[in-house]
């Protein structure tokens, strides 16, 4: 807006320009575009705004400036007493500076020599809530002010204090817009919540945000994660320069720091100028009491060396101002600012508002953030635990598959476990029930403070023991077994019951081992450091203090299993052992009086009703001795098959001659065995067995005739009435030798052929047909096979109701 | 007299049959096999009751054939291990044959068969017992006045 009466003359006053500039301002150094904007209407070369504090104070201080040429005044406060620019605004008379002439000026400051000021005029001004200041038009020509020039200066000079305050209106409103807008948006788009890095960023944007509406060098802000009182703030954000280092990067809720005062108190601070700090502390004590702030050469030294400065030049004014970050009852952090960079030089009771209200929206969005991420680790860490459980499942179902059950490896593996899933869990052992004694004995440790110390010393802290019937207890361990519940001691100094195993324990957890109403013993777990235990510690423990009872349940269980598996193993053995001599001898005597003696004695009797009644009965009484040899040995294979032991066979290269005595005596007493009404015929052919007088065929003859002897029971079981059950035997593919037993009966279906072999499965039909039986011969022949490098081979049932089965054995 | 012999095993019941008429001049020895040939018979049983049962406990539901009749559920649930007490059960709930004694012959242990302490009919004899104690409850049974209808 330049004069139509030439530079530095006064222009007519566009109101409406300056109102659109000033609302239009999106930073603090607005203020000067509105002080150019003035300079030129008053026909100055340039104006300084000039302010008193906001306490009694005999100065007015810089607020704000704006020369031609970008030429900046170092001159930041003057006296009000000993300055032109003071006297206008005691007296509340504009008044016409000559520099030259005037007695309080001094001409020889450094400003006015190098901007060559001749003249300047003070306006004096009202700002908000009483405090007063000046406007200074200055001139670098030998022109004073004239009336019409002062009138003029008057009416821009009345128009600061409200053009001002529409700047700050509009950039506070606008900055608490941006910056609801970023963090609105970031929370929008975090979801998982974000991670702590991706937290920074957003909040250096912030403070970058801050940093370019307030026009400052330093926005830092501070934050704790930790709930209740913290101990320490620590610098989360900042827009400090990189190339110095940062100041301090904590700070405690204290009074020998500014920003600790601010933590402290939960209140904010705005200081005009730290460098006057000491100059100021009586006032500044009344509004912050015990407000401390150690002035440092570093600091300033730092900011020269950012400003450029050298050393003799004038620092700015280092203006701070601070508001905690508040959430509820608690103080999460602080936000500080310091040092304007360009006019206004100081944060006047506005920005400290805008100020305050921002830390109110960082603290809501922090304290969000913290919860929405305490949620997502607590769901991770709830995730982990589940993982960390089930995989320890996995290896105790390991340890107690063992023989025995190898429960020392359950007991390590679970305190591995409750170390990494309970944070602070340094010192850990297992103590079980001594039950005779009644008394708490350590069996697993975890910590390598258990082994410290000497080896008496060790010895002596392994095998303490802790009575659990004392009344009352004395010792946790004893409390928790009484009462069958988890107990948690925050501070063992003060606990009620407790027994000293290590001094460097702080805090422990103790949970009861057992299962419903059964207790087993109780688990340790002891903290050494400074950090409380997890908020779910106790309930953590007493889940695992349920596992470990349920492992030891299992254990015991399982042990007790086994001894009676071996306990009945072992009947079974002995009965078999027993049974095993008079019935192989029963069945030797009457199968060698069969052969060789029934013959004379049938021709003693000569009568041929009575020879064939005799003969009959022998070859039933050897059936039925067959019948109980082929039991017991059923018997003592289950019994080397129930305990995973391969069936031992002593191979002998098979002989056509008896192998075929033995089945065609096999086939008539089977004859004998299901009665005329039944008529079912047992028929061995021949042909097919004297292959083996030219195959070279190995195998246990005993187990043969065994494996044999069950197919035949089964086929007399289960064939139809008036049917023939026939025993052949072939050669099959190279060198193998292939006994069938084929019969007419009740089916077996496809889809049964893989279940006729398993141990103790018999069909529906079958069962309505015999009551005896329980299912373990085609398991047993199977097996017979196995051992023989052989096959069973059951082929399903034709329409003609024809079943086969097949032993198939010999050289592959 | 007249002897219903309830036996699967036709060694058992050949022996026992051999025994029984060796033992009884006149003796007649009626056999019945399984337990469906007992459902199937017991119209005929009522009709020309015996005087004694001698009855297996265990018995097969019937023979394998082609086409067999299905076992009741009650036969399903409880299995061949109580066969013959189902089959006494029968003679017990017909007024023709709820009074003829029936002897248990098996090898179970009495305290195994849940025997109803009310019902005097029914008599116990083990396999493992030497045939005789058979042929003195036989004896005994036939002499012992019944009821008739």
């Amino acid at each position: 807006m330049t004069s139509p009466l030439g530079p530095q003359a006064a222009a007519p006053l566009d109101l409406a320009s300056l109102l659109n500039t000033a609302h239009n301002q999106t930073a603090l150094s607005g203020l000067s575009k509105i002080l150019k904007l003035l300079a030129e209407t008053a026909g100055a070369y340039g104006c300084i705004l000039w302010r008193g504090a906001d306490f009694p104070s005999d100065y007015l201080f810089a607020l704000a400036q704006s020369f031609k040429g970008g030429e900046t005044s170092d001159l930041h406060y003057i006296s009000r007493k000993e300055s032109a620019t003071g006297a206008a605004v005691s007296s509340r008379q504009v008044r016409n500076v000559d520099v030259e002439r005037e007695i309080l000026v001094k001409s020889s400051d450094s400003f006015f020599t190098r901007a060559n000021i001749k003249h300047f005029c003070p306006v004096p001004i009202q700002f908000p809530a009483g405090i007063d200041g000046a406007l200074n038009f200055y001139r670098n020509v030998d022109k004073p002010f004239n009336e019409h020039e002062l009138e003029i200066a008057k009416q821009v000079a009345s128009l600061v204090p409200a053009l001002y305050q529409i700047i700050r209106d509009r950039v506070g409103l606008n900055l608490m817009a941006r910056v609801n807008d970023l963090l609105r948006e970031s929370e929008r788009a975090s979801d998982p919540p974000l991670e702590i890095d991706e937290m920074k960023k957003v909040i250096d944007r912030l403070c970058n945000l801050i940093r370019d509406t307030f026009e400052c060098l330093e926005v830092t802000v501070f934050l704790s994660d930790k709930f209740g009182s913290p101990e320490q703030y620590d610098r989360f954000a900042t827009t400090w320069p990189a190339t110095e280092e940062f100041p301090r990067n904590s700070y405690k809720q204290e009074e020998n720091s500014l920003t600790g005062w601010v933590l402290l108190n939960a209140k904010s601070v705005r200081i005009f100028d730290l460098a006057r700090f000491e100059d100021d502390k009586e006032e500044l004590h009344k509004i912050y009491p015990g407000l401390t702030w150690q002035d440092s050469l570093t600091i300033k030294s730092a900011f020269r060396r950012i400003f450029n400065l050298k050393p003799t030049d004038v620092l700015p004014p280092l203006s701070y101002m601070a508001a905690p970050i508040v959430r509820g009852d608690h103080v999460r952090g602080v936000i500080r600012c310091c040092v304007a960079l360009t006019g206004p030089f100081y944060f006047g009771g506005k920005e400290v508002e805008v100020l305050q209200l921002l830390a109110s929206q960082i603290g809501y969005y922090w304290s969000n953030w913290l919860g929405r991420r305490g949620l997502q680790q607590e769901n991770d860490w709830w995730r982990e635990l589940v993982a960390e459980v089930t995989n320890l499942n996995g290896l105790v179902q390991e340890a107690l598959s063992c023989e025995p059950p190898d429960e020392e490896r359950v007991f390590k593996e679970t305190l591995n476990t409750t170390r990494r899933v309970l944070k602070g869990a340094d010192i850990n052992d297992i103590r079980l029930l001594d039950e005779k004694a009644r008394q708490l004995r350590f069996v697993a440790f975890d910590g390598k403070e258990w082994d410290q110390g000497t080896p008496a010393e060790i010895e002596s802290r392994k095998n303490k023991r802790f009575n659990v019937d004392e009344n009352p207890p004395t010792s946790a361990g004893a409390y928790v077994f009484q009462t069958g519940e988890v107990h948690v001691i925050h501070d063992v100094t003060k606990a009620e019951y407790y027994s000293l195993v290590f001094h460097a324990t702080r805090r422990k957890i103790v949970a009861p081992i057992g299962i419903k109403n059964k207790l087993y013993g109780v688990l340790d777990i002891r903290g050494t450091g400074p950090d409380e235990f997890p908020r779910h510690a106790g309930v953590i423990a007493q889940l695992i203090g349920q596992q470990l009872g349920l492992y030891h349940y299992w254990a015991e269980a399982l042990r007790e299993l086994r001894k009676l598996d071996r306990e009945q193993t072992q009947a079974f053995q002995d009965v078999e052992h027993q049974l095993k001599s008079p019935v192989n001898l029963a069945y030797n005597m009457i199968n060698s009086f069969v052969r060789q003696d029934l013959s004379r004695l049938q021709l003693l009797l000569g009568d041929a009703d009575t020879n064939q009644k005799l003969t009959s009965r022998f070859l039933v009484v050897r059936g039925l001795s067959r019948k109980a040899r082929r039991v017991t040995k059923n018997m003592r294979l289950f019994a080397y098959l129930a305990r995973n032991r391969p069936i031992p066979i002593k191979p002998r290269r098979l002989n056509a001659e008896v192998l075929m005595r033995i089945l065609i005596e096999a086939a008539k007493d089977s004859t004998r065995m299901f009665g005329p009404n039944r008529n079912i015929s047992f028929w061995a052919e021949p042909d097919g067995f004297e292959l083996l007088n030219t195959l070279e065929v190995s195998a246990d003859l005993d187990l043969i005739e065994h494996a044999v002897m069950n197919l035949l029971d089964n086929a007399g079981k289960y064939s139809f009435s008036e049917t023939i059950v026939q025993i052949t035997a072939e050669q099959v593919r190279k060198n193998q030798f292939c006994i069938t037993v084929a019969n007419i009966g009740l089916p077996i279906r496809s889809n049964e052929i893989n279940l006729v072999v398993k141990r103790a499965w018999r069909s529906e039909k079958a069962a309505w047909t015999t009551g005896e039986g329980s299912g373990i011969g085609l398991w047993i022949v199977d097996h017979i096979m196995k051992a023989h490098n052989g096959e069973l081979v059951v082929t399903p049932t034709t329409v003609d109701h024809l079943t086969e089965v097949r032993l198939i054995f010999g050289n592959k | 007299m007249k002897v219903l012999l309830v036996e699967d095993d036709y060694i058992q019941e050949d022996m026992i049959t051999e025994t029984l008429e060796r033992t009884f001049t006149g003796i007649k020895v009626e056999k019945i096999r399984t337990e469906a040939e007992f459902y199937d018979g017991i119209d005929r049983i009522a009709s020309k009751p015996p005087d004694v049962v001698v009855m297996d406990v265990m018995l097969r539901w019937t023979d394998p054939a082609p086409n067999m009749p299905t076992p009741p559920d009650k036969v399903q649930q409880e299995g061949y291990p109580r066969a013959g007490l189902r089959c006494a059960d029968m003679l017990a709930k017909r007024d023709e044959t709820k009074n003829i004694p029936v002897i248990l012959f098996t090898v179970l242990n009495r305290e195994d068969l849940e025997l109803p302490k009310t019902n005097n009919s029914i008599l116990y004899v083990s396999k493992e017992s030497d045939l005789d104690e058979l042929i003195n409850r036989v004896r005994s049974a036939s002499d012992t006045p019944r009821q008739r209808r």
